[in-house]
């Protein structure tokens, strides 16, 4: 039986998502007018009459979930909600930078340990580190593991969202083990205050997804990444959240063994992958190109843009079932303990 | 699933996360436990220094088995294509 306070939660954390979803889905088309007659577009040249795309989606994503955010604050008063609001603002303003000033390699992940720091200062971190099999006290390792996590968050999310639809379409996919593990490991809170975020992320995907209406720019992909990290640590789901987003995080590793340096993907004169006349892409056969995701799954032959999309979404859904089983261990663990 | 199959990285991925946490749980969780009640700062630091450094070693161990990984896989990936 649910306490009182808890249904009345539970209740305003409902029409504060609908209220996030509503503002993405209400107020989305007249930015991406505002962005279009301001010429704030980029070409999308995977498809064949390089059509031009509104970039940044960034800010209609912050609106929505920073509104939805605050309405649970009001119900509830958890004050780490404050927390991880500020850490969303702030790597929303620094993917901002990027969207407008081209910025070397080091800047996003240098400056997202800003972002971090009122994660700290609000205490939504526990002193434990849930590892599946058991926790461990780590009091003071905590912290500068939450400087770790949100850059790695922010720049892992940056790095997949190279096609339309992507970056949203994986989030979608791995919150949903998150909110699982959040809902049996963690404080109910922080399930509610995820219901809201992914409401806004269903409202963005639906512009975003193939053949995208709007692209997030560095300001929305920094700013997902951000809050899936804040989400990992005050659910203390770190482990699952790292599992669940093991196709994008093979995705940087393979980027950063190969290139071996930080570096913007703008900035390398070989690409992974190269586009034929047909529109199909297909793997370089240049030694020098960094390796990708992308470039992998190519290598078993060419394949048209959203083909590959549905290729990365099927290894989001394979690494989601990994984590319901790993939180099915953990379940396991915790009721033989 | 086939060893060139894309989810079979995934997979080894997912072991070498799972082997990180049994290894934190055998080798650094056991030194947590006298930090419960331990008041002395100093103490609390030295330990952390410990299992800080503990865990890197862990985390180098498991990236360099990864990155061994990786070359066999790209390796046996290429092969296969320049066969087909």
């Amino acid at each position: 039986m649910l306490a009182p306070n808890n249904v009345e939660s539970i209740i305003g954390t409902i029409i504060a998502s609908v209220i996030s979803f509503l503002i993405s889905i209400i107020i989305m088309p007249f930015f991406i007018r505002y962005l279009i007659k301001n010429k704030y577009v980029v070409k999308d040249r995977h498809k064949s009459n390089n059509p031009d795309v509104p970039r940044p989606g960034g800010p209609i994503l912050l609106l929505s979930f920073v509104i939805g955010e605050l309405i649970i604050f009001s119900l509830t008063g958890f004050h780490e909600i404050i927390g991880i609001i500020i850490t969303t603002i702030i790597a929303f303003l620094i993917g901002i930078i990027d969207d407008f000033k081209t910025m070397p390699g080091w800047f996003k992940p240098a400056t997202l340990i800003i972002a971090a720091i009122p994660l700290i200062l609000f205490h939504v971190h526990e002193n434990h580190l849930n590892i599946i099999f058991g926790d461990v006290l780590i009091p003071i390792l905590y912290i500068p593991l939450i400087l770790i996590v949100i850059p790695l968050a922010g720049n892992t999310i940056n790095s997949i969202d190279v096609f339309n639809g992507v970056a949203s379409g994986i989030l979608i996919i791995s919150m949903l083990p998150l909110m699982v593990s959040t809902l049996l490991f963690a404080k109910f809170e922080v399930f509610l205050i995820e219901i809201p975020f992914l409401a806004s992320l269903l409202a963005f995907y639906r512009f975003h997804k193939y053949p995208s209406k709007i692209f997030p720019g560095d300001s929305g992909t920094l700013l997902m990444g951000a809050i899936y990290g804040s989400f990992a640590i005050a659910s203390q789901s770190e482990v699952i959240a790292i599992i669940t987003l093991l196709p994008a995080i093979m995705n940087s590793f393979l980027f950063l063994s190969s290139v071996r340096r930080i570096v913007e993907h703008r900035q390398l004169k070989a690409r992974p992958v190269t586009l034929k006349d047909d529109y199909t892409l297909e793997a370089s056969n240049d030694t020098t190109a960094p390796i990708t995701l992308v470039r992998l799954i190519l290598l078993d032959g060419s394949l048209s843009e959203n083909q590959i999309i549905h290729k990365i979404f099927r290894l989001g859904i394979f690494s989601s079932c990994l984590s319901f089983f790993t939180i099915f261990l953990q379940y396991l663990v915790l009721h033989i303990k | 699933m086939k060893f060139l199959d894309l989810r079979f990285f995934i997979l080894f991925m997912w072991g070498i996360v799972m082997l990180a946490c049994i290894s934190i749980i055998f080798i650094i969780s056991p030194m947590s436990k006298h930090l419960i009640h331990e008041k002395n700062s100093i103490i609390i630091l030295q330990t952390s220094l410990i299992q800080a450094i503990l865990a890197l070693i862990i985390v180098g161990i498991l990236i360099f088995i990864l990155i061994k990984f990786q070359k066999i896989y790209l390796y046996k990936k290429l092969k296969a294509k320049k066969k087909n």
